[in-house]
């Protein structure tokens, strides 16, 4: 089915939306949170999490991608849960130490933190339009899906050292691009 | 927040445009040089083993038309003995091709295949497992839902463990990719 039908089924309220979500995307989500927490426990409760997300924000959205729109959905609630695991397990000193230090530190408001992340989006975008379409991808796939290095270099048919130096490149590229705009992150 | 998790959140809230192109982009593969080389070498090689069938075919056509001796006896030498190679080599090679194409058949029609993986994870009926670098089931997947249902696990099966599973051939194209029908599971070097 379509991605314009799928959101008009939950814009009608009808639960086959789910069901053509999971039809359709929930391997591509499944694949995401895997590469983020490596646990298919954690992976299952992500997507089916997901779904629920998406129930709940459609309406009021209509996003263009669908795909894309699951995608990130199925990454945050994602990487919200490595840092809940993580946070839970403190079995690092360093960890409990930043943690308790980070207290004195006064922290920014959500709202001008959201607005700082947002700003870093628009320039990652920015940075990424200005790469060929390949690296694009190579960066998208890597970073954004977390396909690990092995796999994607399998497909470029490259050795995973020359694309570790490639990725190593592109994060450089990333880092000089973010300079020059007068980021710092 | 540390300035890398900035970035990840950051990394999320991309284009959308960016991230559907990203998903459906196909990488053009890269060619070593010597992989280029290798593929100029067996086209030669190809095109001289047809041009040199030919010539054979064409020797044996002449020498039955001949009526010279001389030209009998020395046709009759190379049709013996170099035009029996190539018929042999077609042979042995046709056989060959016929195995392996036999033994790709039987994978795809359910025959018991055993590969060794890593465990990931273990959970209530299922094995979550990465197939061993150099193995041929990790060109299929590299993380494989494994269901337990029919198997008994053997002590030792635990995260880290490398395993020789053997299951139906069966492998369901989800993610991570999935198999039933185990028959065996075992400590690998058991």
């Amino acid at each position: 089915m379509e991605d314009v039908k799928i959101v008009e089924l939950y814009w009608q309220r009808d639960e086959g939306a789910i069901r053509e979500t999971d039809s359709k995307y929930g391997a591509f989500c499944q694949r995401i949170a895997m590469n983020i927490l490596g646990s298919f426990e954690d992976c299952e409760e992500c997507v089916s999490d997901t779904y629920g997300r998406c129930w709940d924000t459609m309406p009021p959205q209509r996003p263009m991608s669908l795909r894309a729109y699951v995608g990130a959905i199925v990454r945050n609630l994602s990487i919200s849960r490595y840092r809940a695991q993580r946070a839970q397990k403190r079995y690092n000193g360093a960890e409990v130490l930043l943690s308790e230090l980070g207290d004195c530190v006064p922290a920014p408001d959500s709202v001008q933190r959201t607005a700082e992340v947002r700003e870093l989006s628009e320039l990652i975008s920015r940075w990424l339009w200005g790469l060929r379409e390949e690296s694009r991808a190579l960066f998208v796939r890597r970073y954004w899906n977390g396909e690990p290095v092995k796999s994607l270099a399998l497909e470029l048919g490259m050795r995973p050292n020359a694309l570790t130096k490639r990725l190593l490149r592109l994060r450089e590229s990333l880092r000089d691009y973010l300079e020059k705009e007068g980021v710092g992150v | 927040m540390r300035p890398e998790e900035k970035l990840f959140d950051a990394v999320t809230g991309i284009d959308e445009e960016i991230v559907d192109s990203a998903q459906t982009y196909v990488f053009r593969k890269q060619t070593r040089p010597w992989q280029r080389a290798a593929s100029l070498a067996a086209c030669l090689l190809i095109v001289a083993s047809i041009g040199f069938g030919i010539l054979q075919m064409a020797s044996i056509g002449g020498m039955g038309g001949s009526d010279s001796a001389a030209n009998g006896s020395a046709a009759d030498n190379s049709a013996t003995g170099d035009s029996a190679a190539p018929e042999d080599g077609g042979l042995s090679g046709g056989a060959g091709d016929q195995e392996s194409a036999d033994g790709g058949g039987q994978e795809s029609a359910g025959e018991p295949v055993t590969f060794t993986a890593t465990v990931l994870e273990v959970g209530d009926g299922y094995l979550l497992v990465e197939p061993v670098e150099g193995d041929e089931m990790l060109s299929t997947a590299d993380r494989i839902l494994v269901d337990t249902g029919g198997a008994d696990l053997p002590d030792g099966v635990a995260e880290g463990a490398v395993v020789e599973i053997t299951f139906d051939g069966m492998v369901r194209e989800s993610y991570p990719a999935q198999i039933s029908g185990v028959t065996e599971i075992l400590l690998a070097g058991e």
